[in-house]
């Protein structure tokens, strides 16, 4: 493996643990910290600092290593967890982060590590207990209840003992062979505890693993000694040894180096003739279950695929997925020319051309699902974001996460958390109010924001939604006017829902003083922009008083999509569904032309109609018998524009293709796919769409998009 | 190489030969179903499915300013490599593979056609043919 490719599986694991200590360190602040926290922030710190320290980038390995010492000692529960050291966490993550951008752009990182350091070191110092070791002897023992386990098998006349071993570190997968071990010696004894526990052994830690069963066996020591013996012969065992059960070496044995004891002042162990045992001063600590809540994910169950691997299988099968429906079109032709007496072989056909396409079905879900993510990993970070915030601009505020194990395309997901993290602000600064504003409208003085994520069908639904003021439409209107984002007269003519719309207009703001925070009046223009790009569609509901919710829809991913088929003219074009609000059949007398614009009346609002046909220089369909007309009212990000069609032909899985670079780009055109029968349709490109008939026309929103 | 690049097709449009280095080629098809492109340029016919890639379709009547035609059982699409990608063009018939007894770069044509799309000439023993410039014929 090249450095480039080493740096790029150290920046995706940095950039994994990172998001993992940030989440964990905010629980810590939380909660207070449980032991399954402390040990996840200590593990993410400690291969980060395995990692740093293989690419040789000094800086991030030594702030890791301090860390670690921190959390070695609240860990052992030498230190308490506080405010002083969330913060200096929180600080370490910081400079963490800041190190991974220094060294994704330049490829190196440098930085003052000094004061971060020194604070962590004050922290330690404070504690009066000295510095110990970090070594394994610390949270080694077994616990209680093993230990009960043991004395209520003593009483069945069994023995105690402890096995000492040592993996060599040669070994691959010491976890597995660990267990391995554990097995084996189950074969002659009954093994109680094992330390550490399986789910604690750090495959990517160097060195040998030291690992320590605690047994009951009814046989004799010899005995017992021996068939240890024939066990570890052959595995990859640098050192075995015997001890009795409270790890102490056994009689005679005394040459061999002691172990440490930390004797338990718990159950079992009966004081018994140990007078070097220390005294009983180290804290309980509480057992770590081999089994514990919160199992590590095995390694070599998950495997790391680069991501234009799998973009390229999905091509593949998108090859597939076209020609599995041809095969079924020309096997249907095929009948009807051969002959009577073959048809046995056409339905030997049949069969396979099913069973192909049943596999290709399944084939295309399992691809699918290899390129989808949780939006877990976007959502983890907004805690600490909204955490930052909410004390810069002293307002509490508790986000509320639903939804998180929503998975979706990787490319949707990157692409989306621009967008939110500016929805979230908007509402953290905007949509909450201050203190004393919620306090006197009898509302909690904690604000809420909700961040929802589902599936809908082939669709993500995600939804931001505050308890705060809502969104004032005359306050929006005078600010557009002061802009001169709108004459007037528009603003006059214009419903309160079409008002609060104009928030995504380009250079529109409501905040009267520019903070860092949002209200640059560019952040909303940046969300629809970038919901544009992905196919999906946003609303926005506001009650005044009440809050504010944004809806988003999003298609689940980008290369295969489910496409709505439509006729115009002779030829066939798709649609994202995820851009299809509504299909409506109208007679042709509601098609209203306002000072030169086509518009439909649906409901209370009032759509701009286009004839995509005059675009597309093709006649306009017949008037059919009913007067009928068929309308696709279609969105971009907050727009929507109803389409009148010929004919509405279908959906089906459509797999976007590039037209190439000779076609270029066509206006009102972003792609092509292939049908069933071979033809090729192709698909809308709704923003375009937009464009087009606003450049003719000037529909009213692109004259303030303007 | 050598021997490729001296190899020419022949192909038959409104009556006139034309002749196209072989290197250019990249597949000769039967005519298919052609999508048309809505706004694109004027000689664009569409685009085709080409064993599941999207492929440009030209017609070289309409590029040339002939009369267009409908299409029969001889109608051919010639698939060329136009930089990375490939571009398919109509033409009436495709005839022979041919190797020229020498080439001239000319661009003095005697048909009607611009001579903005001709590299050269190319003769056989007792005739001639030119040669289409494939890169100004697709631009």
């Amino acid at each position: 493996m090249n450095r480039d490719e080493l740096m790029k599986f150290f920046l995706e694991e940095a950039d994994e643990q990172l998001q993992l200590l940030e989440q964990e360190v905010l629980k810590l602040e939380r909660d207070g910290g449980s032991d399954s926290t402390v040990q996840c922030i200590f593990r993410a710190a400690h291969t980060l600092k395995g990692s740093s320290a293989a690419m040789g980038f000094d800086a991030m390995k030594n702030l890791t290593h301090e860390m670690e010492n921190v959390l070695d000692r609240i860990r052992g529960g030498k230190l308490k967890v506080g405010e002083p050291i969330v913060n200096a966490l929180f600080l370490c993550l910081d400079q963490l982060n800041d190190f991974k951008r220094q060294i994704e752009e330049q490829g190196q990182c440098a930085g003052e590590t000094g004061p971060l350091v020194q604070e962590l070191r004050k922290l330690i110092a404070e504690e009066e207990r000295p510095p110990t070791p970090v070594s394994e002897e610390l949270d080694d023992p077994f616990d209680a209840e093993e230990r009960k386990v043991l004395e209520e098998a003593k009483q069945e006349g069994f023995g105690g003992w402890a096995v000492r071993l040592r993996i060599a570190e040669a070994c691959e997968m010491k976890m597995a062979r660990a267990f391995i071990l554990r097995n084996r010696i189950e074969e002659c004894s009954k093994v109680i505890g094992m330390r550490p526990g399986l789910e604690q052994i750090d495959e990517e830690s160097e060195g040998p693993l030291e690992i320590r069963y605690l047994i009951a066996c009814l046989k004799e020591r010899e005995c017992l000694e021996q068939h240890l013996s024939a066990i570890m012969e052959g595995e990859p065992v640098e050192l075995f040894e015997l001890l009795d059960e409270k790890l102490r070496p056994l009689g005679a044995r005394k040459e061999s180096e002691p172990l440490r004891q930390e004797k338990q002042d718990g159950a079992g162990a009966p004081a018994a003739d140990n007078d070097e045992a220390l005294p009983a001063a180290v804290p309980v600590l509480p057992p770590v279950k081999a089994d514990g809540e919160e199992p590590r994910k095995i390694t070599g169950q998950s495997v790391r695929v680069d991501v234009e691997r799998l973009e390229n299988l999905m091509n593949l099968v998108g090859e597939l997925v076209i020609d599995q429906t041809r095969i079924a079109q020309v096997g249907s032709i095929l009948r009807d020319l051969v002959h009577a007496d073959a048809d046995d072989t056409m339905d030997e056909f049949d069969s396979i051309a099913n069973h192909i396409s049943r596999v290709v079905g399944e084939l295309q879900e399992s691809v699918m699902k290899t390129r989808m993510l949780p939006i877990e990993q976007l959502f983890n970070r907004f805690p600490r974001m909204i955490r930052d915030l909410a004390q810069k601009i002293g307002k509490p505020i508790d986000l509320v996460l639903e939804g998180r194990e929503t998975e979706l395309d990787r490319t949707v997901i990157e692409e989306i958390g621009d967008p939110l993290i500016h929805l979230l602000r908007n509402s953290a600064d905007h949509g909450i109010e201050e203190r004393e504003k919620r306090l006197a409208a009898g509302k909690p003085e904690t604000g809420t924001i909700r961040l929802n994520a589902l599936h809908q069908e082939n669709q993500v639904v995600l939804t931001i939604e505050d308890d705060g003021a809502g969104i004032d439409a005359d306050k929006i209107k005078q600010s557009a006017l002061s802009k001169r984002l709108v004459t007037e007269a528009q603003a006059a003519q214009m419903s309160e829902q079409e008002l609060i719309y104009l928030i995504f207009a380009p250079g529109f703001s409501t905040a009267k003083e520019i903070s860092d925070i949002s209200g640059r009046g560019v952040g909303m223009d940046i969300v629809r922009s970038h919901i544009e790009k992905l196919n999906g569609i946003i609303d926005v509901e506001t009650k005044p008083g009440e809050g504010t919710k944004f809806t988003i829809k999003l298609p689940l991913t980008l290369a295969i999509m489910r496409g709505l088929l439509i006729r115009i003219h002779s030829s066939t074009y798709a649609l994202p569904i995820s851009s299809v609000a509504e299909i409506m059949r109208l007679p042709r007398r509601e098609i209203h032309s306002i000072k030169g614009q086509m518009a439909v009346r649906i409901r209370e609002q009032v759509l701009p109609l286009v004839w995509i046909h005059d675009h597309f220089n093709v006649p306009r369909p017949a008037v059919r018998g009913d007067d009928n007309v068929f309308i696709v009212i279609v969105g971009a990000a907050e727009k929507r524009i109803a389409l009148v069609v010929d004919e509405l032909v279908g959906n089906q899985e459509i797999v976007v293709k590039s037209m190439g670079s000779y076609v270029g780009k066509v206006d009102g055109i972003s792609g092509a796919t292939i049908l069933g029968d071979g033809g090729v349709a192709l698909i809308l490109d709704i923003t375009g769409i937009f464009g087009l008939s606003g450049r003719e026309r000037g529909l009213p929103h692109d004259d303030l998009a303007g | 190489m050598e021997d490729s690049g001296r190899q020419f097709i022949v192909i038959e449009l409104g009556g006139e030969r034309y002749a196209l280095p072989i290197s250019d080629i990249h597949e000769i098809i039967k005519m298919q179903k052609i999508t048309v492109v809505p706004n694109s340029r004027f000689f664009m016919e569409g685009v085709t499915n080409l064993r599941g890639k999207i492929v440009p379709i030209i017609n070289l009547r309409k590029r040339f300013g002939m009369e267009e035609a409908d299409p029969t059982r001889a109608t051919r699409i010639v698939v060329v490599n136009d930089r990375d990608e490939i571009v398919g063009m109509i033409v009436d018939r495709v005839r022979q593979v041919i190797q020229f007894s020498s080439v001239e770069d000319s661009e003095n044509s005697t048909s009607g056609i611009d001579s903005h799309y001709f590299s050269g000439i190319g003769y056989l023993e007792d005739d001639f043919i030119t040669i289409l410039n494939t890169g100004s014929t697709l631009r």
